[in-house]
Formats: C-alpha cells, structure tokens, sequence
C-alpha cells in the first residue's frame, strides 16, 4: 500500500491530520480544477474552502483508498459545475468567440472560454484528462462507465471544443 | 487528430501563479467548519468516557447563554475570569458558582520543552469536578491536542471515578499561543479527596508532552440538597415516578423511574426544567453529560444547578419525552444484502448502506435530529455485539438527509440479521406536568 493510500485509510478512520496532509498534497491540483470553471482566484479560493468542507463531511464514502485523488477532484467538479449553473455564465462567450473567427493558433483565453462552452460532461472528460493527467482507464473507474465511452465522449469534448474555437457555434449537429 | 487541442490543454494550466497562503487559509477555513460542526454532531471522538458499571451516558451541545449584567461586571474585575467565564457560558448554574466564589484558583503549572500546561482552578462538589486549564505554546499554533488525561488520588481516601469528559483538539486559523479548556470527572460516590494528581498528554504537530501536576483543594465541599419526592407522573397514558430531585452545585440530578407496564419506551426527556417562584428557569446541561440510564426504565437527567440562588418555591416541569413503542424500538438489517428487514412504524429510515465497518441508515428528520439513535446491537444469535462508536452526518448532496451510523469493527464477519437497539428516535409524547418540589 502506498504511503497516500494509508493516509487516506487513516483519514476514513477520522483521523484529522491524515484529512489535512491529503488535501495539501492535492490542493494544487484542485485550485487548478477550480480556476479551470471559475476562472477567478477569489472564486477559486472559496471553492478550495467549500470543497475540503465537503471532502471532510463526507470523508467516509471514499470506497477504494487508490482513488481518493479523483474522488476530492469530482467533488471540485460537482461544485464548480453548481456554481456555474447557479450563475449561468456557461454560455456568455459564444458569440464573441464567433465574432473573433478562427485561427490557427488559439490564444489562452479563448481556449479556456471555450471550456466554459463545452456541456458538463465534456468539461469534465477534459479536465480529468488534460488538466489532472489521468489516464483514460482511471476516468473510466472514476465515472464508472466503459474505457471505450470514455474515448467516445473525450473525442466529442475535443470536436466541441474545436468547433468553439473555430466559430462554428455549439455541438448539436455531431 | 486534436493534437494541437490536446497540447494547449495540457500546458494551460501550467504556468498558473499559485497563491500558496491564500490556499492554505481556505482549506483551514473549510476544515475547521467541518471540524466545528463535528464538534456538535459527533458523538464518536474527542469526548472520552469511563462509563459508569451499567449507566450509559449521553450528550449534548447545544446553543450558549448570555452573560448577566451583574456577572459581566463581576469578572470584569478578577484578571484571568473571561476565559473562564468562555467555557462555562452555557451553564447557569456553573456560572453562578463561580459568581458564588465557588471556584477555586491553583495555579499549579509544569513546563516542558516549550509547552506549558497550567490548572488555572477547579470547581468541585460531592458529585463532580471541572478542572480548568491553559496550555501554553511558546509558538503560535493552529493545531494543538489533549489526550490521555488521568485523575488519581495522592490521599488515603480513593476515587470512585464515573464518566468523564476529556481530551480535546484545538484548531484556530489564526495560530494562537494560549488555549484554555476544562476536563469535566464525575464521581460513582461523594468526593472526600482533598489533594491530586493529574496526568495529562498534550501533542503539538510531531512533539507529545507527558505532564504530571498536582493540587490541593481548599475550599470546603458544599453538601447537596436533597428533595425527595416519589411523585407519579402520567403523560400520554405513560406512566413515571420522579424518585428524588438532588441539587449540586455543578449540576442537578432528577432521578426518574418508569413503569414497566408502559406500551412506550420511554428515551429521552427532551423538554424537562426547573422553574422558580418568579418563573427563572433552568434547562437540561447544554453541553456536556444530559443524563445517564440505569435501566431501561430508570434514569438520571441532569440539569442546570440553580444551587446558589435558594428559590422560596421549586416546580420540575416536564412537556416532551423522546418515546417509541416498545415492540417498535429496533431495528433489523440484512448487512450483506443491505436491507432494511424491520424498523419502527412509519418508515423513517429511507435508506441503509454498509461501508467497511460501518452501518448506515438515513432519515429526514422534520428538525435537525443530533442524537446518537443506537445502543445495544445483537447479531443472528442474540449475542451482543461491541460496535467502536456512533456517528452522525448530514449528506452534502441532499440537506435534508441526516445518516446516523454505527461503526462495528469486524462487520464482515457478523451474522445477519443484526438488530440494532433504539435509544434515541424523533416520535414524541407531549404533555405539560408541574411538580412541586418545594
């Protein structure tokens, strides 16, 4: 068993320390996550809050120690798609990125509006994938479904994504 | 195919400037909201207890009181009083024994390595004693832990220890250097030691410190009051007697005993107060030990001491019990399979999930619900079954939803059906009875 793996083990138990020593070893890759949605640090930085709140309360329904790192990122995920939701901010980019046009070389910001385009499921493919460097088997044991959907969706989230930034609009016609 | 996608995607997030502290205040700010509310809901940690031969003890945490004008003003001129007065404020009758000078100052402290452990002072009475203490930290620290804590007798005369409510973990965002805190010992048979010692560990990050310290108590012991009432009470055609009511400083003990021919088990006395002549009024204890059973049918319930204020007239009022039918009060699962077999009339439990070592049924209570619901549990055979504590949590995905588990080690390996034994349920029965006392 790993070192993490015990950690995680202990943390079920109730153990604090063993809790805090794991979000610090994560926090990186959750301020990532949440920056990735929210796009601002102060909204970042309230969804860390939110989410070791929540990692902590719920601490005992981590079933499989060897995936405590995907769990506390979906919990990331479920927040930031809620927040997003909540403020209904998905969609404001769309018609500048179309105005804007295509070009060969996507600049960071367009990028990460298209993103915020993307419908839930393809954010979270993408995130897992690019942002979190997850292989497609572990997606695939994380949103407990086939490697070969996992594919699926990763290849319609990339032609989305794609279509976003050259313009032309949503994913409807796939 | 997305090779140029799939290269941007990746390095997007690499050169992102961490803002490394904020980081770290907002994780510590979400854990300790966690934490605090554990604090209320928890019955599992933090709180040890020596429980007394058969009684089993429970506990609240309830809301806290206002200072009076008169006490305000009275600690304002003692130095050292306010963070006292801090973790009695939800007491009464604590605070009135301090406002008594009831409370008496040690002073007694040890230093080691950097940590220092002080007995600020002690409130003592026949029946219990509260040991307030400060431990000191040369750094500022946001995390800081009491364990084994350990009170023995260094007089001839011994100790009948009860329960006791001990050890403690510290957390404050900031960082703090002085953390003040009480360890509450309640006795089997009245208090007759006069000089202790007292064995405490305290852990700050790596380092674990073992204090030894000892202390004298000066004052005199005050002698509690006893009312004897045996006085029949009757709510919902379920019958009680309330035995004797005995006033200590530190507490009230209100000694009940129920009928055996009672259709209803009754569990708990939720709404039970002393009120005066001018109508004051004293609750059950808010945050600490609530009352302990002898039996089924007999109990201590434990309220807030008005021993100091010597009422011309005492009533006991008595509004809302805690009951549940007596054939109603289990329930029986099927842990491999994870089902549900039997449990009281109207369904309240939606759901159970075993995980690892633990059993968990959730219901929506109407209000929030803290109690820890299940005693004894017994396996296929009857045979009783140790469980290592019970838990409370409320699903972060749905509110409403409070899941109440039980952690049995080696559950596995225990044959279903398992029936788990009722001792808190949201049914009441409600009524309005006035006792005299005096």
């Amino acid at each position: 068993m790993s070192a993490g793996e015990q950690l995680v083990k202990e943390a079920i138990k109730g153990d604090d320390s063993a809790f805090l020593q794991l979000v610090q070893l994560y926090k990186i890759d959750l301020y990532k996550t949440a920056l990735s949605f929210l796009r601002s640090e102060e909204e970042a930085l309230e969804a860390i809050q939110e989410v070791t709140y929540r990692a902590y309360k719920s601490i005992r329904t981590v079933r499989d120690a060897s995936y405590f790192k995907t769990w506390l990122i979906r919990i990331m995920i479920n927040y930031c798609n809620d927040q997003l939701k909540k403020k209904k901010r998905v969609v404001f980019s769309e018609e500048i990125l179309s105005l804007q046009g295509a070009s060969e070389n996507h600049n960071e910001m367009e990028l990460k509006d298209a993103m915020l385009g993307l419908d839930e499921r393809s954010r979270e493919i993408i995130t897992l994938k690019y942002f979190q460097d997850m292989k497609i088997k572990d997606i695939a044991l994380t949103l407990q479904c086939p490697e070969g959907t996992v594919k699926t969706w990763l290849n319609k989230a990339l032609k989305s994504l794609r279509d976003k930034l050259e313009g032309n609009g949503g994913d409807q016609h796939v | 195919m997305y090779e140029k996608e799939e290269e941007q995607l990746k390095n997007l997030y690499d050169n992102v400037q961490v803002p490394l502290d904020s980081l770290d205040e907002a994780i510590f700010a979400g854990f300790q909201k966690a934490t605090s509310e554990k604090k209320r809901h928890s019955i599992r940690k933090k709180w040890l207890f020596t429980l007394a031969a058969a009684a089993v003890i429970f506990v609240s945490f309830l809301t806290s009181i206002r200072l009076s004008p008169a006490f305000a003003n009275y600690i304002s001129v003692i130095p050292g009083m306010e963070k006292l007065v801090d973790l009695i404020r939800d007491d009464k009758g604590k605070m009135l024994a301090v406002e008594n000078d009831y409370y008496e100052k040690i002073g007694v402290s040890q230093e080691k390595n950097g940590i220092k452990f002080t007995i600020d002072g002690v409130i003592a009475d026949e029946n219990g004693l509260i040991l307030f203490y400060t431990i000191n930290t040369k750094e500022k620290e946001k995390e800081l832990n009491t364990g084994e804590v350990e009170l023995k007798s260094l007089d001839e005369k011994s100790l009948e220890k009860g329960s006791s409510m001990l050890g403690r973990a510290f957390y404050s965002e900031k960082g703090e250097t002085s953390h003040s805190d009480k360890f509450e010992f309640y006795f089997q048979s009245p208090l007759e030691v006069k000089k202790f010692e007292v064995k405490v560990d305290v852990k700050v990050k790596k380092q674990k410190e073992n204090f030894t310290l000892q202390f004298e108590l000066k004052k005199e012991i005050q002698q509690k009051k006893t009312y004897v009432l045996n006085k029949d009470v009757e709510i919902k055609r379920q019958k009680f007697t309330v035995i004797n009511v005995d006033v200590y400083p530190l507490r009230v003990a209100v000694h009940v005993k129920m009928d055996p021919q009672n259709t209803k088990k009754l569990l708990n006395f939720d709404d039970i107060r002393l009120i005066d002549e001018h109508g004051e009024t004293w609750y059950k204890i808010a945050n600490g030990f609530t009352g302990s059973k002898i039996s089924d049918d007999e109990a201590i319930i434990y309220l807030q001491s008005n021993y100091f204020q010597e009422p011309k007239e005492l009533y006991l009022v008595i509004n809302k019990i805690q009951a549940i039918d007596k054939e109603d009060a289990y329930v029986m699962i099927d842990i491999e399979k994870e089902q549900i077999l039997k449990q009281p009339k109207g369904n309240k439990f939606t759901a159970l999930k075993v995980e690892g070592d633990q059993i968990i049924l959730s219901m929506r209570p109407k209000k929030e619900f803290s109690f820890d619901l299940f005693n004894l549990v017994r396996d296929r055979d009857g045979n009783e079954i140790d469980k290592a504590g019970g838990f409370l949590s409320h699903n972060f995905e749905d509110e409403k939803v409070t899941e109440y588990g039980v952690s049995i080690p080696g559950l596995k390996d225990k044959l279903s059906p398992i029936s788990l034994e009722i001792f808190f349920f949201p049914s009441w029965i409600e009524g309005s009875e006035k006792i005299k006392i005096k």
